[in-house]
């Protein structure tokens, strides 16, 4: 039972577990993106170590990042990300819990394409959203790609840009996220 | 003063142009060198993984975003879709370890490191999912 005691995001993993492990499908090393046009300057971060498992069998996912995961270019933006806009100390992860819909029966035992509908809640700085969107999965020699991207209004999240810079900020990030998934063995 | 500021023009002069040089610098300063970073805590993988998990807020609250030196076995070598290195450390944790993402430049030949070898990572915290992830490291010595 120590193993339950690791965190509230494994308890969350686990609850996928009712289901054959031949389903399941994991990544520790997700890529997750986001971008925004303003009008001073572009803003863009990228996290590598997102935790990501996806269940065929339910047809759910589950993924979670860490905020100070995410690396910008410049110092002071990163800094300024952290302790004034995400507040990472407070709120130190992102998650999103959803399920998918396939446009078809998806084999995993022979290479293919399919397109998905994703729903689910979105939770950043403390606060969950529903989102809807649509996402790829490519079945490809035995591991798993998955991409997907969407809009995510930074207000909707209770992030409060200081009004100095607010025109400076676009209210709207474009998050773009790429997951290659072995299979989940433990 | 007027004669003052006639005079000694350059002073308030170099100063704006020192003030502007300054605030260009903080604003476009790179991210932090791992390699002459300064270190604030050496712990060992097992007692990093150990205090995380008998309580996160508390070691996110010492550990998060410091420079950290992490000495232990490692379990694993990968790399990410991106081509980065990433080390495994072993933790007694049984599900969960210390996960560290490479930076390009290395002493070290990451090829020759192998599971079993006791190694020193020095690398920024950014906290748990189920292993405790460290980015921007940087292998110290491998014994």
């Amino acid at each position: 039972m120590k193993i339950l005691k690791i965190s509230g995001v494994l308890a969350l993993l686990i609850g996928l577990a009712s289901t054959s492990f031949a389903q399941k499908f994991i990544t520790k090393n997700g890529h997750t993106s986001f971008y925004s046009e303003a009008p001073m300057e572009n803003i863009e971060a990228h996290n590598k170590e997102v935790l990501s498992i996806i269940d065929f069998d339910s047809h759910e996912i589950v993924t979670t990042m860490l905020m100070n995961g995410f690396q910008f270019k410049k110092s002071l933006m990163q800094e300024h990300f952290n302790e004034k806009y995400v507040e990472s100390d407070q709120y130190p992860k992102a998650t999103f819990k959803g399920k998918f819909t396939p446009n078809d029966a998806i084999d995993l035992n022979k290479d293919g394409n399919y397109e998905l509908a994703v729903t689910g809640d979105l939770t950043i700085h403390g606060v969950t959203k529903p989102i809807e969107t649509k996402a790829t999965i490519e079945v490809k020699n035995g591991v798993v790609i998955g991409k997907t991207n969407f809009n995510v209004k930074v207000k909707d999240f209770d992030i409060t840009i200081p009004k100095v810079v607010v025109e400076n900020i676009a209210e709207t990030v474009l998050v773009t996220s790429d997951f290659t998934y072995s299979p989940y063995n433990n | 003063m007027k004669n003052f500021l006639k005079k000694y023009w350059i002073i308030p002069v170099l100063l704006i142009i020192t003030l502007i040089g300054f605030s260009a610098y903080m604003y476009n300063k790179p991210r932090k060198n791992i390699i002459n970073a300064g270190v604030k805590y050496k712990v060992s993988s097992k007692k990093l993984f150990a205090d995380f998990e008998s309580n996160e807020n508390q070691a996110n609250k010492r550990y998060l975003n410091q420079v950290i030196e992490v000495a232990g076995n490692v379990k694993e070598v990968s790399k990410n879709p991106q081509g980065d290195f990433i080390v495994v450390l072993d933790s007694d944790g049984g599900f969960g370890t210390v996960r560290g993402t490479l930076i390009k430049n290395q002493k070290i030949v990451i090829e020759e490191i192998l599971p079993g070898d006791a190694i020193t990572l020095k690398g920024i915290c950014t906290g748990m999912l189920l292993d405790i992830i460290l980015v921007d490291c940087y292998v110290m010595e491998k014994v």
